[in-house]
């Protein structure tokens, strides 16, 4: 028992250090055919970690600690979340709460920004501020989507929440749920109807703004932090939409979300190239779907009993 | 009612809700649309389930009128006037959504009317009360118009979710009424627009020549 569950352990830690990577060279080499370019090799996001890592770095003089420290915090919570949350079709290595795993979310986005802040630059705090305002509205749907799973459930526990099985809340409620996480979640990573991750156009970057500062090892942490945030997620809403389906063996389910994290991603890439940036004061009314949607999940939930 | 009445009645609630929280007017046409297909796909249903002919004629006929032919026309009144958003009245969209979730959600859990209405019927008083709230938050005329085909809507609603439902000859008596209104209605805000220069309901407050 105790062998099974090391051997589970070290089977996410490999996938939440692969496959990160993996889905961003998907959505990379996707967002390219569909603009019909070439486009970079589907293992290049590793070839530029790796070179980031061997880079050197400049660091700005008005840096404390927390620059430093920043995203080794941003890569040791996603790490481990990504062991909490049942994101592999199987049941995950670590137990989690729901509430423990939003906040361990807030406590990354808390020390980007404060390392955002930490370097002085002006375009940092506007990236931390610009950060901030966009959670306010996101986190909410985030959460309130995945209580109404937990209501179903009557428990908090993700093991128990995000069960597949014939006692899972109604298709409806699911793709209610589904719906939300998508807006939410990509709001939360800064994609396309939000924030372009591709410009540097200061007026409008979030996420850009926020990692501005950083260079080669730093650079290479933040980056490899976000693609983490990423999968998992997208792996959370694949986890979602199997338990509308019946229950599959572990291998099927397995294979049928790393299916649906990589699809997620092409999803992604589609809607990047033909969705157009939504105004910034336009946000909260996109947003505000995804918190309705929740609402509305949850009072189906209750209703049903 | 068997087991395909719940989710569908509440997909055309929800379809309802998003358009309260949309400002462009083409989407909350198709939104129309798509809901109002819906529902004579479920009288045509139901219909065929209780054996009455009639609700299956009734759904075709508000099915391929109302659901296809009054979007399309009025997607053409909007594009001829050239204005496609409203941006609303009173609440911003996003706080008009919220606000008629909750209230949406008071309505159900609360359940008012319980002695004269069917907890069944209750999505259907959800689906006028929507309807209402299209037609007083928002600013033009169009608008209006979409708001008060959305109330026709769960008035129809209504009827399919009762056991015993409207004699045809009312209910397509009404349909004829909804076609005929809508098609004056769209071109009465071609009269407002000439004499007023725009279609903003709030301003028409003082007499013109």
């Amino acid at each position: 028992m105790r062998f099974a569950s090391i051997l589970l352990l070290a089977f996410y830690l490999i996938h939440a250090l692969t496959l990160p990577l993996l889905l961003a060279g998907v959505i990379q080499f996707s967002k390219s055919r569909f603009l019909n370019r070439q486009g970079p090799p589907l293992l290049q996001p590793f070839w530029d970690i790796a070179k980031l890592f061997s880079k050197g770095e400049i660091i700005s003089e008005t840096t404390t600690g927390v620059f430093r420290l920043a995203p080794i915090i941003s890569i040791a919570v996603m790490l481990c979340t990504a062991l909490m949350i049942p994101w592999l079709g199987v049941s995950a290595p670590l137990p989690g709460d729901l509430f423990l795993i939003i906040y361990l979310m807030a406590v990354e986005k808390f020390v980007t920004q404060l390392a955002a802040l930490d370097a002085g630059s002006s375009f940092g705090a506007l990236g931390a501020s610009r950060k901030a305002a966009v959670s306010i509205a996101a986190e909410p749907a985030v959460v309130i989507a995945l209580a109404a799973l937990a209501a179903h459930a009557h428990s908090s526990s993700v093991s128990l929440f995000l069960a597949t099985g014939p006692g899972s809340a109604n298709l409806f409620v699911l793709l209610l749920v589904v719906a939300a996480l998508w807006l939410a979640v990509t709001a939360e990573l800064a994609r396309m109807p939000v924030d372009d991750p591709t410009t540097h156009l200061e007026l409008t970057m979030i996420h850009e703004a926020l990692i501005l500062e950083n260079s080669g090892r730093n650079l290479a942490l933040r980056e490899f932090a976000a693609a983490i945030e990423m999968t998992v997620l997208f792996g959370l809403i694949a986890r979602v939409l199997l338990m509308a389906l019946p229950p599959f063996s572990p291998v099927t389910a397995y294979l049928l979300s790393l299916g649906l994290i990589l699809a997620a991603g092409v999803a992604l890439a589609l809607m990047e190239s033909i969705l157009v940036k939504l105004r910034w004061r336009k946000i909260p009314s996109l947003l505000s779907f995804a918190l309705t949607a929740g609402i509305i999940a949850n009072l189906i939930v209750v209703l049903k009993g | 009612m068997s087991f395909e009445f719940g989710p569908v009645a509440a997909c055309t609630v929800l379809l309802g809700l998003w358009m309260t929280g949309l400002t462009q007017l083409p989407s909350k046409l198709m939104l129309y649309a798509l809901q109002t297909v819906t529902l004579g796909l479920l009288a045509i249903w139901v219909g065929k389930q209780h054996g009455e002919p009639a609700l299956v004629a009734a759904g075709t006929a508000v099915a391929l009128l109302k659901g296809v032919a009054v979007p399309v026309y009025l997607n053409r009144v909007v594009r001829r006037l050239g204005c496609r958003r409203d941006e609303g009245l009173l609440l911003a969209p996003p706080l008009l959504l919220f606000a008629t979730a909750g209230a949406l959600g008071a309505l159900m859990l609360l359940h008012p009317f319980s002695r004269q209405i069917a907890p069944s019927a209750l999505p259907t008083i959800g689906m006028l009360f929507i309807g209402m709230v299209l037609m007083v938050s928002r600013r033009l005329a169009v608008s209006q118009i979409i708001g008060f085909l959305v109330l026709e809507n769960g008035i129809f609603f209504y009827t399919i979710a009762q056991p015993h439902s409207m004699p045809p000859v009312v209910e397509l008596g009404v349909l004829m009424d909804i076609l005929a209104g809508t098609m004056l209605a769209g071109l009465l805000t071609f009269r407002i627009r000439d004499s007023f220069e725009h279609i903003d309901v709030t301003e028409l407050k003082q007499l013109r020549g």
